[in-house]
């Protein structure tokens, strides 16, 4: 194995899931919290939170155990993941190969996003289920499951919400965690926080 | 023909990118350079403590090398053994002395390369996963600093579970706590101490040409609780005396809520 | 690759190991237990890991592959399907080979499979592992360390997210570096030995070059900069498919063994292609679906799945081609009933809307009640 393996290595699901340091931010039971100036969420419960230029994380375990990432709407030809910047260092094609989403994609395509996305980083057997419309804050969209396992062997399980808005772009919420305990412990009170979307 | 580096895209990574691996990668990092350490922690809600405690051995993961002078560390079975010999009497002699019993994991097969019975396999994953989480925010900060905070979990304390996943290890071994021991340790020989001597006096920087690191970690199988973990990093000892391991062993187990 | 010709020239022929007795498959010496101690946790960390594939008939018929060429070798050889999507096998220095899903995607048949089966083997049984460390150890070359990854004292760290990952895992390192470079004498000896099993197994010889055959026209023809996994150190030059070919010219003749490989393998392929999909590599998949419609098994499935390609690549004209693939795929043999479904949204973002109303029903009608049931009543309702 050289160098570039072992840089590779490091783009694994574990640093996608890993997310960024969370940092001393959090969210209190009851706050409305506004998402790029998109919409607003309400918690009930308390999450520690993080965030990137197009993604803000939220989680109460850590990012491995469960974790809750709201998107500004992806635009045509972006991703789902922010690249890691070691990637381009080992491979400047990497660009080239990584699943974007296109205005114009139906919810099926999206569902296909997701889950070669999750793969490409590193989980195995990445599967997205029980596609069906659902309500994005009162408009028109649809959401899914999602299982996978880690390198590890450990079960992920999913669930996905999405809207296409006026131009096309696609506003998408994930939570993800550990099948075992961490997914299921906030399972209700993600519903919560998708019902409680309100547009701007 | 054998493991090689991918085509020309971020390749799925390989074995030597499993949770374990991971978390391992991030205690031997902040291994480097640091003089020897101990630090534990305790779950944040206090540990209920049973008298004479049923203690599951969980199978323990020592590893010896030998580090030549080229740098090439040579896996060394025969020190391994003595290594975990040592590491696991001392273990035995803790429990014991607090009326409890150490009880071994047993294999489910002996000729299968799995030490773990299918049924304790979530168990196990989902330890790896914990502890990499706790690695993060424990310890996290490669010695440089404090590690990440996550504000739902504070800086002290630990509140991370194992959920159901231990009810069968629990059904199986009737136990009260699982224990889990890592200890991993390269030493030089002597050429390679010589090449490092040769290297501060070049370049004015000490590579470290040994070190050990040992991680402990004890779960309530009653609760699934994570009660108290341990990570130790320092020099490597002879393996040949045990005084050495035996220290080891009993910094291993410091601040143990037993 | 300077480091690696200098591993070449320093590292060719130091150490000349004493082959594997079956009688008594054990470490011929302390730093061999080593190898192994170190090979047993690497195995038992794959065999625990969510990339084995669960699948306990695969898994036997890689075993029964494996023992045929490996002969006498059988009862040390332990083979595991592993979940990736690119030509790759290797053989660890106790006897554990893990064998990639998208090796078997992309062979035709078993003694194509066996050609590669048996190179792993003649790796284990000339122990190459314990010869290469050996050489690296002797020559004693900072260098060659460099090239093995393996320095204990110098892990390089990057700075990723939370903490700083040191590169360094010692088990993953040692294991890792110790399988990862085998020498170019090593390749062709193996190359070799690996040939004889495959007739001496009573496979058809010339299967084994076609490996390499497919392999150089999946890399020339999407211009790949670096080759498949399994040969970035050694490359499938013509040269070393011709020396097969020659081999092969005076070998008797033998069976390819493609039924009993499409039984076993069949029932995985389309989530492997799935797999392959999911990295993006478009050409790669499309000329390995391209070779495979040849071969003739279940052309619905890869015309579907070429479909997908097309749709993926979003090139100039690309949605028409998406479109034929699905509707050939939809009257093929061995179509899944997902075919019928993209036809019908393919057909939908056409805007043929009587049309995508029927192939979305006709997916209905085959998967009875699918997953996705609610969102394509849905779509049915909306096309009315």
């Amino acid at each position: 194995m050289n160098a570039c393996a072992r840089l590779v290595c490091l783009l694994t699901l574990t640093v996608l899931l890993a997310g960024c340091a969370m940092s001393g931010r959090g969210i209190d039971p009851g706050e409305s919290r506004e998402i790029f100036d998109q919409y607003r969420v309400q918690s009930q419960a308390s999450w520690s939170r993080t965030g990137w230029r197009n993604v803000e994380i939220w989680t109460v375990d850590g990012p491995l155990l469960q974790q809750l990432r709201f998107y500004r709407a992806l635009e045509d030809g972006q991703t789902l993941f922010e690249r890691p910047i070691q990637a381009v260092l080992v491979s400047p094609n990497v660009d080239k190969y990584r699943p974007k989403y296109r205005v114009g994609m139906d919810p099926h395509e999206v569902a296909e996003l997701v889950s070669a996305t999750m793969m490409q980083f590193g989980a195995v057997s990445a599967e997205s289920t029980e596609l069906r419309p659902a309500q994005f804050g009162g408009r028109p969209g649809f959401r899914f499951r999602l299982q996978f396992i880690s390198q590890g062997g450990l079960v992920y399980a999913g669930l996905v919400l999405g809207h296409f808005n006026a131009e096309g772009h696609l506003h998408l919420v994930l939570y993800l965690g550990a099948r075992d305990h961490y997914f299921p412990k906030l399972a209700d009170e993600v519903e919560h926080i998708f019902a409680s979307l309100s547009w701007k | 023909m054998s493991q090689h580096p991918g085509s020309e895209k971020p390749r799925i990574p390989l074995h030597r990118c499993g949770w374990v691996q991971l978390a391992l990668l991030i205690v031997l990092s902040m291994s480097l350079g640091a003089c020897t350490s101990a630090k534990h922690y305790r779950a944040a809600g206090g540990t209920v403590v049973r008298d004479n405690p049923r203690v599951l051995l969980m199978p323990p993961d020592v590893l010896v090398l030998e580090v030549t002078t080229a740098g090439i560390p040579i896996p060394r079975a025969d020190w391994s053994a003595r290594a975990q010999h040592t590491l696991l009497g001392v273990t035995n002699d803790a429990v014991h002395g607090r009326g409890g019993v150490l009880v071994p994991y047993q294999r489910p097969d002996e000729d299968s390369a799995i030490s773990i019975a299918e049924a304790h396999l979530p168990a196990l994953r989902l330890y790896q996963t914990v502890l990499q989480t706790i690695l993060t925010y424990r310890y996290g900060g490669g010695g440089q600093g404090r590690p990440p905070e996550l504000v739902t979990k504070g800086r002290e304390g630990l509140s991370w579970t194992l959920g159901n996943t231990v009810v069968p290890l629990r059904a199986k071994y009737n136990a009260d706590y699982a224990l889990f021991l890592t200890y991993r340790q390269a030493s030089s020989n002597a050429g390679r101490a010589m090449l490092s001597a040769a290297a501060f006096v070049l370049f004015g920087a000490i590579s470290t040409t040994s070190q050990s690191v040992g991680l402990a970690t004890l779960v309530d199988l009653h609760t699934g609780e994570v009660v108290w973990t341990n990570l130790l990093s320092g020099q490597a000892v002879e393996v040949g005396e045990p005084e050495g391991l035996r220290e080891k062993g009993l910094k291993l187990l410091q601040g143990w809520p037993l | 690759m300077p480091a690696l010709m200098l591993l070449v020239l320093l590292g060719g022929c130091a150490f000349d190991a004493q082959r594997v007795d079956p009688k008594s498959p054990q470490p011929s010496q302390p730093m061999e237990e080593g190898l192994w101690e170190i090979s047993r946790k690497f195995e038992e960390a794959i065999a625990i890991s969510g990339r084995r594939v669960d699948d306990a008939a695969l898994e036997s018929y890689l075993q029964e592959v494996g023992c045929r060429v490996a002969g006498p070798h059988c009862p040390s050889i332990r083979v595991y399907p592993i979940i990736a999507p690119d030509f790759n096998a290797s053989m660890s220095p106790n006897g554990f080979m893990q064998v990639w899903t998208g090796l078997m995607l992309r062979a035709e048949n078993e003694a194509q499979l066996a050609t590669v089966l048996g190179h792993e083997v003649t790796h284990y049984v000339e122990r190459h592992s314990l010869e290469r460390l050996e050489a690296t150890r002797r020559t004693a070359n900072l260098l060659l360390a460099a090239q093995f990854g393996l320095f204990a004292g110098g892990y390089s760290a990057i700075s990723s997210g939370p903490v700083r990952v040191s590169l360094g895992d010692v088990t993953s390192l040692v294991a890792g570096g110790y399988l990862a470079a085998y020498s170019r004498e090593h390749e062709d000896e193996s190359d070799r030995g690996g040939f004889d099993q495959l007739v001496k197994s009573g496979y058809a010889a010339a299967e084994a070059s076609a490996v390499w055959r497919h392999l150089i026209a999946e890399q020339e023809t999407c211009d790949l900069q670096r080759p498949a996994a399994l040969f970035a150190s050694h490359p499938p030059t013509k040269e070393r498919m011709e020396t097969l070919e020659k081999l092969a010219n005076g070998a008797p003749a033998g069976e390819t063994g493609k039924e009993r490989f499409l039984a076993a393998t069949l029932p995985h392929r389309a989530g492997w292609i799935r797999q392959e999909l999911a990295q993006r590599r478009l050409c790669r998949v499309k000329v390995v679906l391209e070779r495979l419609l040849e071969q003739g098994a279940n052309p619905g499935e890869l015309h579907y799945f070429l479909g997908e390609v097309y749709r993926l690549r979003n090139e100039e004209g690309d949605d028409g081609k998406a479109l034929a693939a699905y509707s050939q795929a939809t009257v093929a043999a061995g179509a899944p009933p997902e075919a019928h479904r993209e036809l019908g949204l393919a057909l939908r973002r056409a805007g043929r809307r009587a049309e995508a109303s029927a192939a979305l029903q006709a997916y209905l009608d085959r998967a009875g009640t699918p997953q996705d049931a609610v969102m394509i009543q849905a779509y049915l309702e909306e096309l009315k």
